[in-house]
């Protein structure tokens, strides 16, 4: 749920749309804000599952520090989705284990 | 940048850093500060609540003012801020290898002050992995700064004032405290702030504690449990709390790999948040490294600042920056602000660990 | 006086290990004694691999092949991630081709299984790898977990009755009649015979006994990543080791293995040094980034989340010391195996062969401590 209006922080006004991918739904989100935010606004709180025992993962921390966070952003595994801020276009996949990866063509 | 050479290098922009810096930088240092954030003010932007203490810690000021002021008078002073900057090595001859995009830089400095902050503590239960048990420093980026609830219903876990403050800020940001559990007889935190939520009708479970997160994949509801004297769960006497989010305040531990990779002693303080680098009555815990702020015990961020100012103005004096005169006030002004800070039944407490910790390594470092 | 142990293991390395376990499988009374804990030293900060290449022929190759046997046997049920996929040296200039030319049809000949790759074939093994002339490839060779090593043989030794102090610095010795006493942090303890596998600690050991080895030090830095996809097969290593072909003050090689957890170990750069030295050098770390980068550039986004060093020993002949030392006639040596985990299960074994009943292979004579003298007086 987004805080639209806050008794001490005012209210958050019209912001900028930006919109992503998160396994292949598209969903809008709010120009610099999080990609966890972002996900947690439209519900979406499953970032991984763990290698062995399958299990789900989601934010924990929120600054970066523990990593339980991380999604597949762009083709890159292990990206920190609480301190990555959301960009146009982005493509955002639940992470299986370690994830998958190819290299990219430069 | 590689090799350049700096009077300061900071480590980490919350309170106890930008203290030190423009403490340093005020009396003629060229001060870098460095920070892996996308934002200055460490934990202090997410803090919408009115401070505590006396009128010049700042008191009855919201917490991100205060960051506000901070950077305004690091700006003033010429401090050098450099964020999405992590440093991850302290080497001999106060090399700091900081990251920043995709580059490793080299940085030497005269005096390193370290302000690296905190952790927070997880709890083990059954399903405390599961997405939708977050921290309570989590929930309160989500609300205050991302503008985005981390759920509707939340048990918060942890009567600290941060477990106290946060419930709070989740309920003005519009989401439901479904109830706050904790382990220990009595309320944590300070009355004010357990009176608030209280007033709003939340109830606080005491002398209990989280037994289950339930769900398939996520949070969709809480066992709880009271506890017996040796804060062991009575299972029988267990019921569920529906909720989407649980959110865990149990407190903080300092966040020492930089200190210790420095060189920093551990010494080990239950008072203090557990192990936190030995440092003298001017924050120096290496000849050339100083502490401040969380990383060198867990207070709140009014005495992270004030230590950060001591670092700051002990740096500034090892390096010849300051004069005589002031010398015989300036510490003692400190010192004063910090005893003011550390009074009262949970202040004396932490003053004496401090106390406890200077001379521990003090034993420490004769027997050397 | 009835000494309370039959043997007293010093070092609770992968080859103190090895020989603790060998010997109280022969319901011999062992005791282990170690400084720090298992594993500390060189035997937990290596990259487990496990080579075959630039092993001599004949007594040590009999040695790595009874190692890998050994491993097999044990590996499901012990999960030491034991897998030989094959290995893969570097070839980075034309020079190291010629050189390799000539080595692998050397040992070719010698029964070797070995293959040298041109150019882009190396891709062929390891397809991220890039910028390389060429490799020689062993198929034989491999990596294998070295904590879990280390806690098999620490576990087996435990079963068969070994009594474990960890945490107990040996301080110095003492002949006594019928055998030695080691003087430790927590007491005195005696042993009919004292074996000694302290690797790079040795030394400063010794000297007061006027033992003195010709052993340097070698401090290795290696870092490692988060987990990552698989993208490397098998241990991949530097020419250099097999070539010999160092360029002059060059000590940053380029190498590193994949974990079966998806970790890569990235190694290694090397320094030779007077003192046991495990200090991190930021030089180092960044030179052998930027060269494991060079090889690699498609795992430029990987993060490196921590890095360490440990100490190896070298001696002038590059073969271990491995037998009874001639001032102490109750202590036997076992240290400077080069590449100890392709070889300790063996040398445990062996060593308790020995000790115990006497089975003595005269090809052992090239790696006694007893050559260092002798060395001297035919010079």
């Amino acid at each position: 749920m987004r805080v639209e209006k806050h008794p001490i922080l005012g209210d958050a006004g019209q912001r900028e749309t930006v919109n992503i991918t998160v396994d292949g739904r598209v969903i809008q989100a709010r120009k610099g804000e999080s990609i966890s935010a972002a996900m947690l606004a439209e519900k979406l709180r499953i970032c991984r599952h763990t290698t062995k025992s399958k299990e789900a993962r989601g934010l924990f921390c929120g600054i970066g520090q523990c990593t339980d966070c991380v999604m597949q952003v762009n083709g890159v595994p292990n990206v920190r989705t609480c301190i990555t801020e959301v960009q146009e276009g982005m493509t955002i996949c639940t992470q299986e284990g370690v994830g998958t990866w190819e290299a990219k063509d430069e | 940048m590689n090799n350049s050479k700096i009077d300061l290098l900071v480590v980490g922009a919350g309170p106890a850093g930008l203290g030190a810096a423009i403490e340093a930088a005020k009396r003629g240092a060229k001060v870098l500060v460095v920070d892996e954030n996308a934002r200055p003010g460490g934990q202090l932007f997410k803090q919408i609540h009115k401070f505590f203490g006396s009128k010049e810690h700042m008191a009855g000021t919201r917490g991100f003012t205060i960051g506000e002021k901070l950077l305004q008078e690091a700006k003033e002073h010429g401090v050098m801020v450099m964020l999405n900057t992590l440093a991850w090595g302290i080497f001999k001859d106060n090399v700091v290898v900081v990251k920043k995009d995709d580059q490793s830089y080299s940085i030497q400095a005269r005096k390193v002050v370290i302000a690296t902050g905190a952790t927070e503590n997880g709890l083990s239960f059954k399903g405390c992995t599961k997405p939708g048990v977050i921290t309570g420093g989590a929930a309160q980026t989500m609300v205050n700064i991302q503008r985005v609830t981390p759920g509707e219903r939340i048990l918060m876990v942890g009567t600290g004032n941060v477990g106290l403050i946060v419930s709070y800020q989740l309920m003005q940001a519009g989401a439901d405290v479904v109830g706050i559990v904790e382990a220990a007889p009595t309320v944590g935190g300070y009355d004010v702030h357990a009176n608030k939520v209280r007033k709003a009708g939340v109830p606080i479970y005491l002398g209990h504690t989280v037994v289950e997160a339930l769900g398939a994949n996520e949070v969709s509801g809480a066992v709880i449990a009271p506890v017996d004297c040796n804060f062991q769960p009575k299972k029988e006497e267990a019921f569920q709390v529906e909720c989407d989010t649980i959110c865990l305040a149990v407190g903080l531990s300092p966040r020492i790999d930089l200190a210790l990779n420095a060189g920093c002693e551990p010494i080990f303080s239950p008072v203090l948040g557990g192990h936190m680098p030995w440092h003298d009555q001017r924050m120096r815990s290496l000849t050339d490294v100083y502490v401040a702020g969380d990383v060198a015990g867990i207070e709140e961020a009014s005495t992270a600042l004030e230590e950060g100012k001591l670092a700051g103005v002990a740096a500034a004096d090892d390096l010849g920056l300051l004069g005589s005169e002031e010398r015989d006030t300036i510490y003692q002004e400190i010192e004063s602000r910090l005893n003011k800070l550390r009074s009262g039944l949970y202040g004396d407490k932490r003053r004496v660990a401090k106390l406890e910790l200077m001379e521990k390594g003090c034993e420490n470092h004769e027997q050397r | 006086m009835q000494n309370e142990y039959d043997y007293i293991v010093v070092g609770a390395g992968v080859v103190g290990l090895a020989i603790t376990r060998s010997l109280a499988m022969k319901n011999k009374r062992v005791l282990l004694l170690e400084r720090q804990d298992f594993g500390a030293a060189a035997s937990g900060t290596n990259l487990g691999q496990l080579s075959v290449a630039d092993r001599a022929a004949g007594l040590e190759i009999e040695m790595v092949k009874e190692t890998f046997k050994a491993y097999a046997e044990v590996a499901a049920e012990y999960g030491l991630e034991y897998e030989r996929k094959g290995g893969l040296c570097t070839l980075e200039t034309e020079e190291d081709i010629a050189i390799a030319e000539r080595l692998v049809a050397e040992k070719r000949a010698k029964g070797y299984n070995l293959e040298l790759l041109y150019g882009d074939q190396v891709r062929k093994v390891e397809p991220w790898i890039e910028n390389l002339k060429g490799g020689v490839y062993s198929p034989d060779e491999g990596r294998i977990n070295p904590f879990k090593v280390n806690h098999w043989l620490l576990q087996e030794a435990l079963d068969a009755g070994a009594i474990y102090l960890s945490h107990t610095e040996v301080l110095g010795f003492e002949e006594i009649e019928g055998g030695m006493a080691c003087l430790s942090t927590e007491g005195t303890y005696t042993a009919g015979t004292v074996i000694l596998a302290t690797g790079s600690w040795s030394k400063e050991l010794l000297k007061p006994y006027g033992i003195e080895l010709p052993m340097g030090y070698i401090r290795g830095t290696a870092m490692v990543t988060q987990a990552f996809p698989k993208v490397m097969n098998g241990p991949v290593e530097d020419g250099a080791f097999f070539t010999g072909n160092v360029p002059d003050g060059d000590t940053i090689y380029f190498g590193g293995v994949q974990e079966e957890n998806g970790t890569i170990v990235i190694a290694q750069a090397n320094r030779a040094g007077e003192d046991y030295n495990t200090a991190i050098d930021n030089e180092d770390l960044t030179k052998m980034a930027k060269l494991f980068l060079s090889h690699y550039p498609a795992l430029k986004d990987i993060q490196i989340v921590r890095a360490w060093s440990g100490n190896t020993t070298t001696t002038e002949d590059d073969e271990p010391f491995w037998g009874f030392s001639e001032e102490l006639p109750r202590m036997f040596l076992a240290i400077a195996f080069k590449g100890a985990f392709s070889l300790a299960p063996a040398v445990g074994r062996r060593t308790a062969d020995w000790l115990v009943d006497g089975s003595y292979d005269e090809r052992y004579e090239k790696w006694s401590p007893l050559r260092v003298g002798r060395c001297e007086e035919e010079a």
